[in-house]
């Protein structure tokens, strides 16, 4: 069986039109069955937009199979151990799309943010492929380590590391180490990740806050409710606010919701 | 909508906000909010960051979160065998003892899906039966991996310093005190409010939820609330979703009645 099946393929090849600028996939392999999922899913991508991807399989990391996304002739500071399929497909895709110069859907300030920090960080996280909370992470460091060369990311597949996982006593994911310590688990946000880094940050979000003109509804809380009263709110043209935490709140940590109705 | 899952039900309601141009404000943690000094003024809402943001109106809708079983060994071996999120950590445990806490439809889904990954899975319930919906039970019952205790009261989480190593329980009707050796607990018992932060200002049920009436209004005029931090009975996206729109008409209808335009502060 293919590591990809025909409909993943043709999304994929979809997608890969937006590549701008070359890359290249560097595999790091070994003996291993993973190892020839891991240069099949390689050569799959680059079969699909085989004029700006190139595949070389001379790459020497540790940790085997491994494949690092890079531009030619930059070094690698995004690497994959394991496959990254299931929940991690899309993250994969992103990371494809965004090294190939297509631009990500983040916020100006954040990428301006990421752009700055400066100062070594070496990011290890562990996923599963079933976490559902896991994609958010994987895209968030993924896209820091593709805008700013200072942030090396390397997102770990637990299943294919099991070793590695008991030895670190990773027993949930998304579980994040910066510089060999234990940085954060759980579902985080790109902008809770920068400002984790980014010391300034609480200061500069509180002046904009004391900045605001008066709401007429300002809603706390991001969920279904609060999102459902921002749209009815908005939609009678009065000035709506809304302070969360994360949008969609709660809801992010759900699976399956088969009885919305 | 058939069926949808949690990140894309979010992205689209996140969606749908951006797309009438609301303001969102993301990393916000509310700390306070101080009631007008007399109707007619604004509320203001002070943030963990210390910034602060003042409304005519407020609807609070912080939701719940994940309740914790509160005995020994939780919190040192969160992350360490000690999980919220079977989807996610449940293939960490593969081949491996489980528990899970809660016999309600979380905890015995999480059952189910578990007993598919895991070698074992152990279902404790506090309560003398199983709560959740017949057909979640039924499924669960017929699992051969799967070994459920009712009138089981967890008492600690045991450890070997680094991770989880084992359950115990005390059987409600015996009194016996028994210890289940395993590698990971997954803790199902339903959600909590987040409302700590409106202790002393809103009123507040015993449970912690805030205290609507039929139009979502709290006890401080201007104020409203919806979702699952509220006294709303049922926990569902549709009942939050509802009660929402109904907060934001009543502010609506609030706001067209305030006398006097209300200058900035």
């Amino acid at each position: 069986m293919s590591v990809l099946d025909n409909d993943l393929k043709t999304q994929l090849g979809a997608y890969l039109q937006r590549v701008q600028q070359p890359f290249e996939l560097v595999a790091s392999l070994d003996d291993s069955e993973t190892s020839k999922q891991t240069l099949e899913l390689l050569q799959t991508i680059q079969s699909l937009r085989s004029d700006k991807i190139t595949v070389r399989t001379d790459g020497n990391d540790a940790r085997k199979p491994s494949f690092s996304v890079q531009r030619v002739g930059s070094e690698a500071s995004l690497r994959f151990a394991g496959l990254p399929l299931g929940h991690e497909f899309t993250s994969l895709v992103l990371a494809l799309l965004w090294t190939g110069g297509h631009p990500p859907k983040v916020e100006q300030d954040t990428i301006d943010a990421i752009k700055a920090l400066d100062g070594e960080y070496n990011f290890e996280m562990y996923m599963s492929l079933s976490c559902h909370n896991c994609p958010d992470v994987v895209q968030a460091l993924s896209l820091m380590a593709i805008l700013n060369p200072r942030v090396k990311t390397v997102v770990i597949e637990g299943g294919a590391y099991q070793k590695e996982v008991e030895a670190r006593q990773v027993m949930a994911v998304p579980m994040v180490f910066l510089n060999g310590e234990l940085f954060g688990s759980g579902r985080m946000m790109i902008e809770e990740i920068v400002a984790k880094l980014d010391k300034g940050a609480g200061a500069r979000d509180a002046a904009k806050l004391n900045a605001k003109d008066p709401y007429d509804v300002l809603i706390v809380g991001g969920g279904p409710a609060g999102s459902a009263a921002a749209v009815y709110a908005a939609r009678k043209g009065i000035r709506t606010g809304v302070a969360t935490g994360r949008m969609g709140g709660q809801v992010n940590d759900t699976m399956s919701i088969e009885n919305y109705i | 909508m058939l069926e949808t899952d949690g990140p894309k039900f979010s992205a689209a309601l996140e969606a749908q906000v951006r797309h009438y141009g609301v303001d969102i404000m993301t990393q916000q943690e509310a700390a306070k909010i101080i009631p007008p000094s007399q109707p007619g003024e604004l509320v203001e809402v002070q943030f963990a960051n210390g910034g602060s943001l003042k409304s005519a109106t407020v609807i609070l809708s912080t939701g719940a979160r994940w309740r914790n079983v509160n005995v020994p060994g939780e919190e040192q071996y969160k992350n360490a065998g000690v999980n919220y999120c079977p989807h996610c950590d449940g293939p960490l445990y593969k081949g491996k003892r489980v528990a899970v806490i809660g016999g309600g439809n979380s905890g015995v889904e999480a059952a189910i899906d578990l007993a598919g990954i895991v070698e074992h899975v152990t279902l404790i319930e506090f309560a003398n039966q199983l709560k959740a919906d017949a057909v979640l039970v039924n499924k669960v019952q017929s699992l051969s991996n799967v070994t459920i205790h009712v009138n089981a009261q967890t008492t600690e989480i045991t450890g070997d310093g680094n991770k989880v190593n084992g359950i115990k329980y005390k059987d409600r009707i015996s009194g016996e005190e028994h210890l289940v050796q395993l590698a990971g607990v997954f803790v199902q018992i339903g959600l909590v409010p987040n409302t700590e932060f409106l202790k002393g200002s809103v009123e507040l049920s015993r449970f912690g939820e805030i205290v609507v009436d039929a139009h979502g209004r709290t006890n401080i005029p201007g104020v409203f609330a919806a979702g699952d931090a509220t006294t709303t009975p049922f926990k569902q996206i549709v009942i939050a979703a509802g009660e929402g729109a109904k907060a934001a008409l009543s502010a609506f209808d609030y706001l067209i009645r305030m006398p006097v335009a209300v200058e900035a502060a």
